[in-house]
């Protein structure tokens, strides 16, 4: 072997040929074998610490890690030997013995690791005669994080994740021997903006997320594939969320965000930013049905009437004033498909030439090389590929607002920052003309709107975003729309229709 | 018999330059630097059948072969004084009577693998002798046995005096690098092996002190005299530490193959009482037990892995007709357990369970399971772990259970 050959192993009867230095878990996932682990992460250094990933390798004696073995050109590896099973439940027996066995209490029971292994290569009866030993419970770590340490196999993935992708070192294993315990080095506390990822990474319910604490019972959740919509990376997620909750509005109710591994986009990570975004889709500021101001109080009108009127304003202000006098926001947290709607409505059909793609990026937002942007909007790049981009500037259509140059302010799409960031100011204030918001969520601008048109979040229609890098990422609605909101494209084709025109033959 | 390891260990001042060097001391490296390559040191080393005494009895010469020859990077050498196997006290002596004599190896050894920078680690606890080995070091570099240029060789050699805070784990070769680097005490797993990837991912040797002390001799007298003290696979004496219940314990320097019996029944006066042995830990705490009848092993690293034990480090711990086994095992369970770094599954909750199971036996209220339980967990752990303190605590149970089973069993 020249040591730049690509090693052929055998793992079960199926052959692979694998890049130089590959690990034989490794080979193994590629062929997809799954060998049980807990320490080994394929984004995470390696340890070989849990002795959980142990296989017989023909012409070894012992058992090897599968972990940390190289796959070597004819190694023949078995991974389902009485042999490797029995290492397996001694493993489990061992990790078990000061587990307190709290699954149904426990926010990690139906995606444990423990568990799962448990039913599958456990199942006996155990012969640890001697007390239990009752470690910290709810050690509050941060703002997000809980640890138990009942509950902890000292897998080392936390605080590998601190120290190798986060990059700041701040968990650490303390003591030895089985007095060992995880813990924060002295006045660290879990709060930087990527600690929710050990709540993934951890294979046991030893760190919890405070945000989704005792809310759902795992196995009552639906899972979809979604892109994130705060900020310009466009990290893929997978959205948690139960279509009967019982306890929301459409029994609907979104629970989590998690990161779906992307190497391209975000490998295996999300921000906390991202993942506790979630509590907006639900936000008990959604805006459930279509408004309209009647003096100085807003009503709730049907969508019928809603489309009717705004047509009617629409075209009262283009016959009576010209197109001139219409502004358009849009801001980039609207789909590629909806840029294109509004486009084509606006700028094509009737002539409207103030058109803004909300603010320029603020460049004293935080930003760092493993994800997240300086720009919170997700589609940006979109807005420009849609050719929307090209007009005003916010901050001239504002200005024109407030001078009453414009009769006609139309804004679509929400101003995400504002959203998770509530003491944030809308930028957009009262005027003498029309003020017509589309959007999902309340905000203190809609004192000065005479019609709300509520319009879904991303995660509930298709669409397309384009990220930073120009990666244009489709996806498709996870849930249902919030209340009687509609999709953005939707909303704008009724508007098209009302107003007599044809959008689609552009 | 001749001492070689040992035969300044007497002389007032044995730990200074001086009387070192009117003994004949580094004779050995001027005779090297002035005529020898690196691969002759190397090459007489191997042929001399020099075994390392820290307990894995692995040839020192091929260690130093593993070390590889082209590689750009610096290499290091490690000198592994943090002795700490329950009744060991060899590296201590060498540390604190003879320090040059471990120095002036340590230097050899470097000048044989190429390194240019060598750690002493010494156990945190041996305060005189982390004393005289950093005088040495000291001396040393005042005569131009460690520096620039050595004795004007070309040869550059430093040497860095780090003690340990008091884990045993950090014998353990790769802990040690690891606590050098100023980790903790975790052994890393192999691949990479330290010869490849050591200290701060260079190539590294890691050797016991002992192993060292042997070098200059070696060199001195030639490697044929070398093997032909020992046995057929390994050559040279070995420093026997024996304790435990007999007249004379203390430091022996024997030949390797001496039998068992007689290092005990002549070299330390027999049992104390004339009391009947009941067992022999034959080369410190993680070694498998003999029993009274198995103790006519010649003590080599051969004859005891054929015994079912190992050689390890040598030391000698011998139980009397009245020790407790139950007790005797426990008190060694309890040192693994609380010396297991507790990285790895297996050793960290093994450990402790052996020393509850135990405890549990010791105060009487043991089942007729335990014994078994007791081997289970030891067989699973064994070979299973990260590093050897696994199988080192896996041994005693295995060897103390089976041998003497009536004493772990519940009274009928």
């Amino acid at each position: 072997m020249t040591g730049k050959a690509m090693p052929t192993l055998t793992i079960d009867g199926k052959s692979i040929s694998v890049k130089p230095g590959s690990t034989v878990i490794q080979a193994a996932d590629r062929l997809g074998i799954f060998i049980p682990r807990f320490c080994y992460h394929p984004a995470l250094s390696v340890v070989g610490s849990c002795r959980m990933c142990m296989v017989e390798i023909e012409r070894l004696p012992k058992l090897q890690t599968a972990c940390t073995t190289p796959a070597v050109d004819g190694m023949v590896v078995h991974t389902g030997t009485d042999k490797v099973r029995d290492a397996r439940r001694s493993i489990l027996e061992f990790l078990l013995i000061n587990h307190p066995i709290d699954c149904p209490v426990c926010d990690k029971a139906g995606e444990c690791f423990l568990q799962d292994y448990y039913m599958e290569y456990g199942l006996y009866t155990s012969r640890y005669l001697e007390e239990r030993w009752n470690k910290r419970k709810v050690f509050v770590l941060g703002p997000t994080i809980v640890m138990d340490e009942e509950r902890c196999v000292l897998c080392s993935r936390c605080v590998r994740f601190f120290d190798e992708v986060s990059g700041v070192k701040r968990l650490g294993i303390f003591e030895r021997s089985a007095e060992s315990y995880l813990s924060t080095y002295p006045g660290e506390v879990l709060n930087d903006p990527y600690c929710g990822n050990v709540v993934d990474l951890c294979p046991v319910g030893a760190l919890t997320d405070r945000d989704f604490r005792f809310e759902q019972r795992v196995w009552m959740l639906k899972h979809g594939d979604a892109v994130c919509p705060f900020c310009a990376r466009g990290c893929n997620i997978t959205v948690d969320y139960n279509e009967k909750s019982g306890i929301q509005i459409n029994d609907r109710r979104v629970y989590r965000f998690r990161p779906r591994y992307n190497p391209e986009v975000n490998g295996y990570w999300m921000c906390d930013t991202g993942r506790y975004g979630c509590r907006t889709v639900d936000s008990p500021e959604r805006i459930t049905e279509p408004l309209m101001r009647e003096g100085k109080r807003i009503i709730p009108v049907v969508w019928e009437t809603m489309i009717k009127k705004t047509a009617l304003r629409i075209r009262e202000v283009i016959d009576q004033d010209g197109p001139e006098c219409i502004g358009l926001i849009v801001y980039p947290s609207v789909t590629c498909e909806t840029a294109g709607a509004a486009k084509r409505l606006f700028v094509e059909h009737l002539g409207v030439r103030n058109v803004s793609t909300g603010f320029p990026v603020d460049p004293s937002a935080y930003e760092d090389d493993i994800l997240i942007r300086k720009d919170r909007f997700p589609n940006r790049r979109g807005l420009e590929e849609a050719g929307l981009s090209g007009g005003r500037d916010a901050e001239w259509i504002l200005g024109a607002w407030g001078k009453g140059e414009l009769k006609l302010l139309y804004v679509i799409g929400d101003d995400l920052p504002r959203l998770l960031n509530k003491q944030k100011p809308s930028p957009i204030f009262e005027a003498e003309g029309v003020l017509i918001l589309q959007k999902s969520t309340a905000g203190p601008e809609d004192e000065f709107a005479r019609m709300i048109l509520p319009s879904v979040m991303s995660l509930e229609e298709d669409g397309t975003f384009i990220n930073f890098e120009g990666k244009a990422q489709q996806f498709k609605a996870v849930v249902s729309p919030f209340g009687e909101s509609l999709g953005s494209g939707d909303i704008l084709a009724r508007l098209a229709r009302a107003l007599g025109l044809d959008t689609e033959t552009a | 018999m001749e001492k070689i390891l040992t035969k300044n260990f007497d002389k007032p001042g044995s730990h200074t330059l001086k009387v070192y060097e009117e003994g004949g001391g580094y004779e050995a490296l001027r005779k090297v630097l002035a005529l020898w390559t690196p691969e002759q040191v190397a090459a007489e080393v191997k042929k001399s059948n020099l075994r390392g005494r820290g307990g894995a009895g692995f040839p020192t010469g091929l260690k130093w072969g593993f070390v590889p020859k082209d590689s750009p990077k610096e290499k290091y050498l490690c000198v592994n004084a943090d002795e700490g196997e329950p009744g060991t006290f060899k590296d201590r002596m060498i540390l604190e009577r003879d320090p040059h004599m471990l120095l002036e190896g340590a230097i050899l050894a470097s000048y044989a693998i190429g390194a240019g920078k060598a750690y002493i680690y010494i156990r945190g606890e041996f305060a005189l002798g982390g004393e005289r080995m950093e005088t040495a070091v000291s001396e040393a570099y005042a005569r131009n046995y460690l520096g620039p240029n050595i004795l004007g060789s070309g040869f550059c050699l430093d040497v860095t005096v780090h003690y340990g805070a008091g884990a045993y784990i950090c014998g353990e070769e790769t802990a040690l690098l690891e606590s050098i680097e100023g980790k903790k005490g975790w052994p890393r797993i192999r691949p990479p092996f330290p010869a490849v990837a050591g200290l701060f991912r260079r190539p590294t040797v890691i050797n016991n002190v002992e192993t060292l002390a042997n070098v200059p001799h070696i060199i001195n007298q030639g490697a044929e005299w070398f093997a032909s003290l020992g046995t057929e696979k390994s050559g040279g004496t070995k420093l026997f530490c024996i304790s435990g219940r007999v007249n004379r314990p203390g430091l022996y320097e024997l030949p390797l193959g001496t039998p068992l019996r007689r290092m005990i029944e002549e070299e330390a006066g027999g049992v104390i009482g004339g009391k009947r042995i009941k067992g022999v830990i034959p080369g410190g705490a993680s070694c498998p037990v003999l029993t009274e009848k198995e103790i006519d092993v010649p003590m080599d690293f051969d004859s005891l892995a054929r015994a079912g034990s190992m050689l390890g480090s040598g030391a000698v711990i011998v139980l009397d007709e009245e020790t407790s086994m139950v007790e005797t095992l426990l008190n060694l369970e309890r040192f693994f357990a609380r010396e297991s770094c507790g990285q790895c599954t297996p050793c960290r909750e093994g450990t402790r369970w052996f020393v509850q199971v135990l405890t549990r036996i010791a105060k009487g209220k043991g089942t007729d399971g335990d014994p078994d339980l007791l081997l289970d967990i030891a067989d699973h752990m064994a070979g299973r772990t990260v590093c050897p303190l696994g199988d080192a605590a896996a041994g005693p149970v295995k060897s103390f259970v089976t041998k003497y089973i009536q004493e772990f069993l519940p009274i009928s």
